[in-house]
């Protein structure tokens, strides 16, 4: 592993993938602090540029936005008291108590340090479990593949609560936009309607385009947010010390932990990592009636949380092919675009690109932490940008990079579709991920369940004879029973109590 | 915000009959989309049509699941829905998509920018139009002279 690694940074400390990932970083800083702007959304917009670069410059500037967006949302979160993304939203409960005191840029150097600090622990955790799973995950066959993507499914569809039937329909969804072109195994047309613009498929990106990027840009239109009250820094401001940092240390190491762990479970990512942390933080504390009040254990949980959480969201899609979140759903589709099919055999055939992958990680941190010390007075400048001017650029974003894609124009009106989709899930609580991820593993899965059939010579018993297959199975059973129970449970009226 | 168990009841039959017909709908059609002559003949557990039937069959379950949910107790949920400038917007960019090929890509770009601008309320229309213009420009130097993709070009640019 360590000479992998060595091979990887030695292949990946060039000037071209060292500026990639540097502009990913700044992008994807600028993106995260725009509220209504997401990680995946910068992700999704930016990731068609990458398609005509070689993988050693594209990926490192789609890692760089990815980690760069998840703390650039803690800027507006403690300035303007609105989460640039949905992973700083616990961030606002201490961070902007913070900034109203007067320490704005005491809670923003906290967030930073604390965000590196969470990543680099994830990032080296990352490194040690998808090496081990990645050899491990090379002796699995079709059918151990088949409840491994069921399991992803199901764990989705468990954390959705109340929503599980729309996580479902969402799935089912995704499933079946998958099936739309020819069957990659008789190569009959399926569900194409005699439309030649069908038989290759639904194009991924143009769709996550407007899933995710132009749905948003709907859902601000409908907000109207009002211009908020801007905290302007003071000359006299003061600042994260050491003693600060030793105070938060435990709170950190405990929510960068956490948010690994979320991050490895399918659907979910920096947005749950960051409440569960600050959560957690708070009940240890021996202070926790500062926290909402301007805690910077709070600041630091939420934050180390989050970005802790993103290179976990990592583990499942490298190793398996299974995205962790959405913002992997379209890391995915990049590399997907660029070649690379992410699974065990990744690490295999492109071993020098993988460790390279992670040596920008690790490098990307110490990046992220420089242009975050040198440019944080001036950073909070960047909430200030008017929406009439912001989304209306996006708005050509998006369409220049749907039509990159594929030169097709039929993909501009694809992303329409998907914008409007995107926006009617919002309003209808249909979660957009489960359909994300159910399209980018069903072809997957479906040539893993095929396959196992054909070795099987149809029976479904190789699904329990195996051991490995049969133990995933018995989760997902657990987890289907799981998921029913507490569908039924929330169907039933409250008891009275009596008086 | 409007929070109501009868919005939330039509939210939730709105999705359940959608997700029903849908799931109907697809098994319905399966035979003729996948080019199998039969229902049964799809449904053989390797052939083409057997994951398409999955899909089908798993849209109908989540939508009989969400009629059921109709008896749930309250919960607070965002049921208040201002679609008119959203549906104004989406208006908007299905335009830009379908006057493209006419003007060419970058002459639509302009209007739609512009008109966004608009229906965000952005007060400064000479700033909007700069920005209109010069965001396609960038566009335009970036994907047909760097990255060397072509756009449609139509009767203006």
């Amino acid at each position: 592993m360590i000479e992998n690694l060595i091979a990887g940074f030695a292949f990946i400390l060039n000037p071209g993938s060292i500026a990639a990932a540097l502009s990913g970083i700044v992008c994807g800083i600028v993106v995260g602090a725009l509220p209504g702007l997401s990680a995946t959304m910068a992700v999704a917009v930016l990731a068609p540029f990458t398609f005509f670069m070689a993988p050693e410059i594209g990926i490192p500037f789609l890692l760089g936005v990815f980690k760069a967006a998840i703390w650039g949302g803690s800027i507006s979160a403690v300035t303007i008291n609105t989460p640039g993304t949905a992973a700083a939203a616990a961030m606002v409960m201490d961070g902007h108590a913070l900034a109203r005191k007067g320490q704005a840029r005491r809670a923003l150097e906290i967030s930073l340090y604390s965000s590196v600090i969470g990543d680099l622990f994830s990032t080296i955790l990352l490194i040690a479990a998808a090496t081990s799973l990645a050899a491990v995950a090379v002796r699995f066959g079709p059918p151990e593949f088949v409840m491994l993507y069921l399991l992803a499914l199901v764990t989705i569809a468990s954390v959705s609560g109340r929503h599980a039937p729309k996580a479902v329909f969402s799935t089912g969804l995704g499933f079946l936009i998958a099936c739309i072109g020819l069957d990659p195994m008789s190569g009959a047309q399926r569900f194409t309607f005699g439309n030649t613009d069908l038989i290759g498929g639904i194009g991924l990106i143009p769709l996550l385009i407007g899933l995710f990027a132009l749905s948003e840009v709907f859902t601000e239109v409908e907000k109207m947010r009002p211009r908020l009250e801007f905290l302007k820094v003071g000359q006299d401001e003061p600042r994260a010390t050491l003693a600060d940092m030793r105070r938060v240390a435990p709170a950190v190491a405990r929510s960068s932990g956490i948010g690994f762990f979320i991050g490895i479970l399918p659907g979910i990512g920096a947005e749950i990592a960051c409440w569960l942390s600050y959560g957690f933080a708070k009940r240890q504390s021996k202070n926790p009636e500062e926290f909402g009040h301007g805690s910077i254990e709070g600041v630091a949980a939420a934050e180390s949380g989050a970005n802790a959480a993103c290179p976990g969201d990592l583990v499942p899609m490298m190793v398996f092919g299974i995205p962790g979140d959405t913002v992997t759903a379209v890391l995915l589709g990049a590399f997907m675009a660029q070649g690379l099919i992410p699974g065990p055999q990744l690490f295999e055939k492109h071993a020098t690109l993988v460790y390279g992958f992670f040596a920008v990680l690790l490098i990307s941190n110490l990046m992220l932490l420089g242009i975050g010390y040198l440019f944080i007075r001036y950073l909070r400048g960047i909430t200030m940008i008017a929406p009439g001017l912001l989304y209306p650029s996006v708005v050509a974003l998006c369409f220049a990079g749907s039509f990159a894609v594929n030169s097709s124009y039929f993909d501009l009106g694809l992303t329409v579709i998907g914008g409007v989709a995107g926006y009617l899930m919002r309003k209808l609580s249909i979660p957009i991920a489960p359909l994300v991820i159910a399209m980018l593993v069903a072809p997957g899965l479906e040539n893993a369940l095929r396959q196992s059939l054909l070795l099987s010579d149809g029976s479904l018993a190789i699904f329990v004879t195996r051991p490995i297959a049969a133990g995933l199975l018995s989760v997902i059973t657990a987890g289907v029973l799981l998921v029913i129970w507490k569908h039924f449970r929330s169907t039933q009226p409250p008891k009275e109590t009596p008086a | 915000m409007m929070t109501t168990q009868a919005s939330l009841n039509r939210t939730n039959a709105a999705v359940g009959g959608v997700a029903v017909l849908l799931g109907l709908a697809v098994i319905a059609i399966l035979p003729a989309q996948v080019a199998a002559p039969t229902l049964g003949a799809a449904l053989d557990l390797r052939a083409a049509g057997f994951f398409p039937f999955l899909a089908g069959v798993l849209i109908l379950c989540s939508g009989i699941a969400c009629l059921l949910q109709l008896r749930a107790p309250l919960i607070d949920e965002d049921t208040d829905w201002q679609t008119g400038r959203p549906a104004i917007a989406a208006c908007i960019a299905a335009a830009f998509v379908l006057v493209l090929p006419v003007t060419g890509t970058f002459a639509a770009m302009l209007p739609m920018m512009f008109c966004l601008s608009l229906l965000f309320r952005y007060p400064h229309k000479r700033i909007a139009v700069a920005v209109a213009t010069l965001v396609p420009l960038g566009i335009y130097v970036l994907f047909e002279r760097i990255l060397l993709i072509l756009f449609p070009h139509g009767a203006l640019f």
